[in-house]
């Protein structure tokens, strides 16, 4: 998107410097060439090179743990994870009690949380991994059905509850921000091929009803840039207010939706096989919105909050200064 | 001691620190400003309410924070306009009625008039003793407005202006109206206009106010018959009114959209109160909206803050707020048809009516939906004709 002067110029350098990388790497390669874990080795302070890698990491459809590293970060590795590296995160998804772990691999451990007992290390991940029957279009997103897994409390109960909320947080912001790089992947192909393809000997673009449809599709996309932008400003000054990054969440979930819906419709029949480039990045954009919270719960719970309260969330303020570039 | 009034207003400034004074204020004053922000079904007395709101801040300073020097201002910049908005707006205010004008056209003024003029007229709009409006359609030029036919006339140092505008807001209670027109040949299109201000009081100014379908008359036309304005009176340079006028519908579209998302909040917040459960979703829709529209303003706002251009992206503002003024007043409707529908029995609801059909048509005023939409295309996504 043509929007390099509106959004954080620092962001977006971290951004375009894990773009690089991400078109030479994946995995763990890319995480060390951008040295993620070095972001929060002294905790979680400024995640904004996590939150920029991630987007950068959409709109590549790169598959990394970072996201699930991301979850964990700040908590401390070491109580963890005594016996190597850094475990991932295995994050809820939909209303289910299975979890979902970011570019697992067969050596990975994952941590779980299990309120009541705390934050907890499956024995063995592999084997609770969901095995689909057929092939799948992305395998970014490991599938786990924890129940009845052997499982050892890493953090107890009490430690937890003043963590569950940090990691909520930075799995949404990291999830969202993965999302609108997913958007503006799906948005310039789209426009990209709209701009090539010709019918009744113009190209697509040149229809207002095409130009239309993606001035709609960037306008969608612009509104999340701008409150995902806040939200991962505010989270290099301290705690992000979950209501924030529930909002950011929700909305990146939605804007995702629309945005792939209206590069289905651009990009025609072709966007519906198996090996069209815009298959991927849709469905993996469908399984993060699932990640921490859908889309179309979060609305739900956004809504009765407001309605039992009576209470619109402003979210930010513009004394947060945190909106501009 | 807690510093009193406005305070510190530079750059760096302490912005929380203003919102808490403002605030400050407004609680110890509630007793004067509480009866100012009240609801009231008599457009008029709206309007007297708007105009002592206005005169009350900037007695106390607040009106003036944000506003350059020049203009009569205690420097600042949007930002601090921004708050006391949102503080306002916090305290229970529907709204600045004709003063909604006062972001888009002053900030015009100060950006384009010779100073001398801002000096003699932006002040008095600050604190409320006159009011303006804005002259850009006519009756065959909407969409295409470069296609306008008012033309001005230079007569010494007076142009005479001959023509008329349509669909100019507030003009019934305005004194002023800064009107685009043009000098050059129509074969010019958007090369020949000007912007130029107007006395309304000049003789040749006839303001026929047009009712409206929510029955209030905030629409009006304006015909000019050789009516002398001074040449001191250029918004701009001759020849240069599209770039004003730009420049001008960029408040619009877009810095605007901080003081109406704040109108927003306050109808959907009140309209909680008769919501159930089987709206949640709806209402967790619109209150996303709404975080979309803030986030997107606050963007703008700080990026004039800082002095940028406002480019093409206003368009993105504008229709994000638009979409979300309709869909929470699609909302209210569903919620509550008949406060909506039949006739109504409080101010608030009066009030409500005419928001709800004004909501309809907010997707026409400052740049139909679909030129912004071909705004977007074009000029953000670079997609062409051809």
């Amino acid at each position: 998107m043509a929007d390099a002067s509106l959004r954080p110029a620092e962001y977006l350098g971290f951004r375009d410097a894990a773009a690089a990388i991400l078109g030479r790497h994946s995995g763990a390669k890319a995480l060390d060439a951008f040295g993620f874990t070095d972001v929060y080795a002294d905790g979680a302070g400024d995640l904004r090179p996590a939150y920029a890698f991630l987007e950068a990491q959409g709109s590549s459809c790169v598959s990394t743990p970072a996201l699930g590293l991301l979850a964990l970060a700040g908590i401390g590795v070491d109580p963890l994870a005594p016996d190597g590296g850094a475990p991932l995160f295995g994050a809820p998804v939909g209303r289910s009690s299975l979890v979902a772990v970011p570019g697992m691999t067969p050596e990975d451990r994952v941590v779980v949380d299990r309120p009541g007992a705390g934050l907890v290390a499956i024995g063995d991940p592999s084997a609770a991994r969901r095995t689909p029957p057929a092939p799948v279009a992305d395998d970014y997103l490991t599938v786990l059905d924890v129940d009845g897994a052997e499982c050892r409390v890493v953090v107890a109960e009490e430690e937890a509850g003043a963590l569950r909320e940090g990691i909520v947080v930075r799995t949404q912001l990291g999830a969202a921000a993965e999302l609108l790089g997913l958007t503006d992947r799906l948005l310039q192909d789209a426009a990209g091929y709209a701009g090539q393809r010709a019918q009744f000997g113009r190209t697509l673009s040149s229809f207002q009803a095409m130009q239309h449809l993606l001035a709609w599709a960037a306008t969608e996309r612009h509104q999340l840039a701008c409150l995902l932008d806040i939200a991962v400003a505010r989270s290099a000054n301290g705690p992000v207010d979950p209501q924030l990054a529930r909002a950011v969440k929700a909305m990146a979930g939605r804007v995702f939706h629309a945005v792939a819906q209206t590069a289905i419709q651009v990009t025609g029949a072709i966007s519906f096989t198996w090996e069209h480039s815009l298959n991927r990045p849709h469905q993996r954009g469908m399984a993060l919105d699932q990640l921490a919270g859908s889309s179309a719960d979060l609305v739900v719970a956004i809504g009765r909050q407001a309605r039992t309260e009576g209470v619109v969330p402003e979210l930010f303020t513009l004394a947060d200064g945190a909106a501009g570039p | 001691m807690a510093a009193r009034g406005p305070g510190d207003l530079s750059q760096d400034g302490d912005l929380a620190g203003f919102a808490a004074r403002f605030r400050d204020w407004l609680t110890e004053e509630s007793a004067v400003v509480a009866p100012l922000l009240a609801e009231h079904s008599d457009y008029d007395l709206r309007v007297d309410n708007a105009r002592a709101l206005r005169r009350l801040l900037c007695e106390h300073g607040w009106g003036l924070a944000g506003w350059p020097e020049e203009a009569g201002g205690l420097g600042g910049s949007i930002l601090h306009r921004s708050v006391v908005t949102e503080e306002l707006f916090r305290a229970g205010w529907s709204g600045p009625t004709v003063f909604e004008h006062l972001e888009i056209i002053a900030p015009t003024l100060v950006r384009f008039a010779e100073t001398e003029f801002v000096r003699s007229v932006v002040p008095s709009f600050l604190d409320g003793s006159r009011s303006w409006s804005q002259g850009f359609s006519e009756p065959e030029a909407g969409s295409d407005l470069a296609s306008l036919r008012t033309r001005a006339v230079r007569d010494g140092d007076d142009f005479v202006v001959n023509g008329g505008k349509i669909w100019t807001t507030w003009s019934k209670w305005a004194h002023w109206c800064l009107a685009l027109v043009r000098t050059g040949t129509a074969e010019e299109r958007h090369r020949g206009l000007t912007m130029i201000a107007i006395d309304l009081s000049s003789p040749g100014v006839e303001v026929h106010p047009i009712r409206q379908a929510n029955g209030t008359d905030e629409l009006a036309q304006v015909h000019f018959t050789d009516v002398r304005v001074p040449a001191a009176q250029l918004v701009g340079e001759v020849g240069g009114g599209w770039n004003v006028a730009l420049y001008l519908l960029a408040r619009e579209r877009g810095t605007l959209s901080w003081l109406r998302h704040c109108a927003f909040r306050h109808w959907l917040t009140a309209g909680t109160e008769v919501m159930a459960e089987d709206s949640d979703r709806q209402l967790g829709a619109v209150v996303l909206q709404l975080a979309g529209v803030r986030a997107a303003a606050a963007r703008l706002l700080s990026r004039a803050a800082d002095g940028a251009e406002l480019g093409p992206e206003a368009a993105f503002n504008k229709l994000l707020m638009t979409r979300t003024e309709q869909s929470l007043f699609d909302l209210l409707r569903e919620v509550d048809g008949v406060r909506v529908a039949l006739p109504a029995d409080s101010p608030a609801e009066v009030l409500q009516q005419q928001e709800y059909l004004f909501s309809r048509i907010v997707t026409i005023y400052g740049g139909s939906q679909q030129m912004q939409l071909t705004t977007v295309a074009r000029h953000v996504l670079g997609l062409r004709d051809g």
